[in-house]
Formats: structure tokens, sequence, C-alpha cells
């Protein structure tokens, strides 16, 4: 194999790389492309700030499905005689302290999230108050899980505010928190539909 | 009667007996359809439902309390069974025990507090809702859909095509011998499970273990994902299936394929993207701290 050593006065011996030398050393196109190069950036930042758009969709979908769903239950069955009163103050003295779960400000749940949450946690809290005391307890304790692992994810989007995966995570956290509601809401339907 | 009109045994069994706690021991029997529904609700004991050869329900009920109430109504299509309860208290922990005999291709809807939810040889679709009782059941073709707040459940497949969920928040479930697709979602507890020809799973967990084992069909999509829990996936061989899996601080492992590497230099985070065999199935696995790992075996 032949080897060409690049020392200055090389290229005049060589012919290809006196061919080599005389090209223009660069090329402009033939018009100036980052004007279309910087728009088309910019439609892609309004349009995606982040990979959330698809699961925000989802979230809002199953929020409104859950919602909506315990909202016509809520006013299609019938009232049980044991209506807070008594009831709920004698369970509430005994029952493990419940706080919903709290997303750090590093995590893009917007007000209509919590808003609609919070709807959902009016019915929950009666319903919960009426289960027996070891499945509170056992509520409580995930509901915990639940907010360490907002609480973890929160940290690491401070990390990675960007990351796709974490967002899809933190929706899913929320989902969950959201299904732990309404497994306890509705399941409490058997025991408010008394004679 | 006329069966095939709205037939209603809507009987209210109000039996109060003389003496205060004294057992109520009730039946009660109803010609259905072979496919007809069955929903039925308990607050504490057990439910046990039996699939036989007749177009026929039967019910057999034992309520402790003699201040329990049954309800029983039936039609051609519809059986609904509900033990009522008139003002719950905890201290009272008496227990309904009921006990069905249904048509094979009867339809379950079943919802429990505190009691234990059994079902054999039922083939039709089931529901069931449990907060704290215990679930054994069968799958066959039809969907099978399980929701426990703490209770354990375990669903037996006998290799036929049903589509099987679980949601569960603290318990530990078991399912096996199913076939093609699962759905499955826990907040803390454990989830095992074995599907065969998996067309598509989807896992999902806060801080409960999953331990998965599958025979990928061809174009099977498979998507799992865990906060602080641990994933496992055990393929069986040989894998033709593209990988796509990240963690953000839980380590990945997999016993085929290449190593895991850092996302980037600096930052936190693994991931392991490669294609096994033909590349045919889709997995996708994803972590906050949760392990990973990936095996053939």
């Amino acid at each position: 194999m032949k080897t060409i050593p690049f020392e200055r006065g090389s290229r005049d011996k060589d012919p290809l790389l006196a061919q080599a030398s005389r090209l223009p050393q660069d090329v402009a196109p033939p018009r100036d492309l980052w004007p279309a190069i910087a728009a088309r950036l910019s439609d892609q930042a309004r349009t995606t700030p982040r990979r959330f758009t698809w699961p925000m969709a989802l979230a809002a979908g199953f929020l409104v499905a859950s919602v909506s769903a315990l909202l016509t239950w809520g006013l299609m069955r019938e009232p049980g005689p044991v209506s807070g009163g008594t009831m709920l103050a004698g369970a509430a003295a005994s029952q493990p302290m419940f706080v919903p779960v709290r997303y750090g400000p590093n995590s893009a749940l917007g007000e209509s999230h919590l808003k609609a949450r919070d709807e959902l946690l009016v019915q929950f809290r009666q319903r919960l108050d009426e289960l027996p005391p070891e499945t509170r307890e056992t509520v409580v304790k995930n509901l915990a899980i639940i907010q360490r692992a907002a609480s973890e994810i929160d940290a690491a989007l401070a990390q990675d505010p960007a990351s796709g995966m974490l967002n899809e995570l933190l929706l899913s956290t929320y989902q969950e928190e959201l299904q732990l509601y309404s497994k306890v809401v509705t399941a409490g339907d058997a025991l408010m539909r008394r004679s | 009667m006329n069966n095939r009109m709205l037939l209603v045994a809507a009987t209210s069994l109000l039996a109060f007996a003389p003496q205060a706690q004294a057992a109520q021991n009730l039946s009660k029997r109803a010609t259905v359809a072979a496919d007809a529904s069955v929903e039925v609700s308990n607050i504490e004991g057990r439910v046990s439902v039996t699939a036989w050869d007749r177009n026929e329900v039967e019910l057999t009920a034992m309520l402790e309390s003699d201040k329990d109430t049954l309800e029983f109504e039936a039609t051609e299509q519809q059986v609904r069974v509900k033990v009522i309860r008139p003002k719950h208290d905890f201290r009272d922990s008496s227990d309904a025990i009921l006990t069905l005999k249904v048509p094979q291709r009867a339809r379950i809807s079943a919802q429990t507090v505190s009691a234990d939810v059994t079902v054999a040889g039922v083939k039709g679709e089931q529901r069931i809702n449990t907060v704290s009782g215990e679930v054994h059941t069968q799958a066959y073709d039809e969907p099978v859909s399980l929701r426990t707040v703490s209770g354990d459940g375990t669903i037996s497949g006998t290799g036929g095509k049903s589509a099987v969920s679980v949601t569960s928040v603290s318990g530990s479930t078991d399912v096996s011998g199913i076939r093609g697709g699962f759905d499955g979602q826990l907040v803390s507890g454990s989830l095992k499970i074995d599907v065969a020809a998996a067309e598509r799973l989807s896992l999902k967990t806060i801080s409960g273990d999953i331990d998965a084992r599958a025979e990928l069909a061809p174009a099977a999509r498979v998507e799992m994902e865990s906060v602080s829990g641990t994933i496992g996936l055990r393929i069986k061989a040989p894998v033709d299936a593209e990988f796509d899996i990240e963690s953000f601080s839980g380590e990945i492992e997999s016993c085929f394929g290449p190593k895991a590497r850092d996302k980037n230099a600096y930052g936190p985070g693994s991931e392991l993207q490669f294609k096994q065999g033909g590349g045919s199935a889709r997995v996708r696995i994803q972590s906050m701290s949760g392990d990973i790992s990936v095996c053939d075996h």
C-alpha cells in the first residue's frame, strides 16, 4: 500500500492531491436554508413541548370517564340509611390519617387534573370511612406508596424534566391514585345500598 | 310461571328468626338461559360459584346473622343475589356463605367487601370486584376481569384464549395457563403471570413486583412499566423480538443480547435496545428505580 506523506510540498508532487487542492474550500447552498429550518424547529417546539401529549390525552380520557361514571353513579344510587352522621364520626375517630397525593413542582399536572381529583375525593372520603379498619389501613398505606412514587418521580424530573419516560410514569402514578379512589367508591356501593 | 317472560322470583327473604343471632339457612332455584347473567353481592363471608350442566341457578345461603337479608331476583336472562346488611357494624363479623350452581356459559359478576370468591367451571365472562376477599377462579375463552384492593387472587387458565385483566392495590395475584392477552396493574403486592402465545401484554406497577413468563406470538406487543417495583420477564426461546428498555436509576439485565449502557456520560439513566431473531415482536419496558431483567429461560 502506498502512503502519501502530507508535508506541504507533497501535493505539488502528487497529481491527485494537486487536483483536490484546487477544489473550493466551501460550497454555498443555492438558497438560504436556515429560515425554513428555524420555522420547523419553532413549530415543533410549540406543538410538542414534551413527549407528553398523548399520555396527557389518555389521562384526560381516563379522568373524564372515571369522574363521569362516578358522578352518574352518585346520582343514580339509592340513598342509604346510614348517611354521614354517627357512622362517619365513629369511624373517623379510629381511621388512619388519609392525605391525598401531593405532586411536586416538577410534575406537570395541571390544575384541571387536581380539581377533577378533588371532586372524586369527596366520595372517596365517605366510602373510606365505611370500609373495615384493616382495609382502610391497606388503602392508606398504598396511598403512601403512591405518594412516595410521585415524590421520587418529581425528584427525577428535576434532573431530567424532558424525559418522556418519567412523564409517562408520573401519569401512570396519577392514574393509579384515581383508580384507587374509584375502586373504593365502587366497592362501597355494596355497603351503601342497604335496606 | 312462564320462563320466557319476565319471570320474577323477586323474593326478599326477611327471615327474622325468633331468637337473636339465629342463623338463616335459605335456598332458591330459578330456570334461566344458558348464558344468563348472574350478579352476586356479599359483604362478609364467602361466595362459591360452580358450573353444572343445567340451565338453572341454584342458591344455597347461610346467613350467620338474623339481621342480614338475602335478596334473590331472577328472570330468564338475569339473576341477582345480594346480601343486605341493614346497618353495617364492624364489630359484627357475621358471615354470609353463598353457594351457587349456574349454567356453564353463565356470565358472572361478583362484588364483595370481605368475602372470598371461588368460581369453578364457569365458561362465561367473569367480572369480580373485591375489597379484601381472596379470589380463585378459572379462565376459559371469555374475558375475566379481577379488581381487588387487598385480597390475593389466582386465575387458572385452561389453555383457552381469554382476555384476562387484573387490577390490584396490594394483593398477591397469580395467573397461569392463559393464552392471548393480559392486562395487569398493581400498586404494591405482587403479580405472577404465565401466558402462552401472548399477543398483547400490558403490565404496570408502582412498587409491586412483576414476574412474567411469556411465549410471544409473532408481532406480539409487550408494554411493562414500573416506578420502583422489579420487573422480570422470561420469554420462551427462541426469542424473536425487538427490545426497547429504559430505566432512570434501576438496573437492566438481560441474559441475551448486548448489555445495557448509560444514556449519557454525565446524567442518570440506562437503556438497552436490540433486536433478537427477526424482531417481529415489540417489547418495551421502562422503570424509574425498579430493576428490570429479561431472560429467555
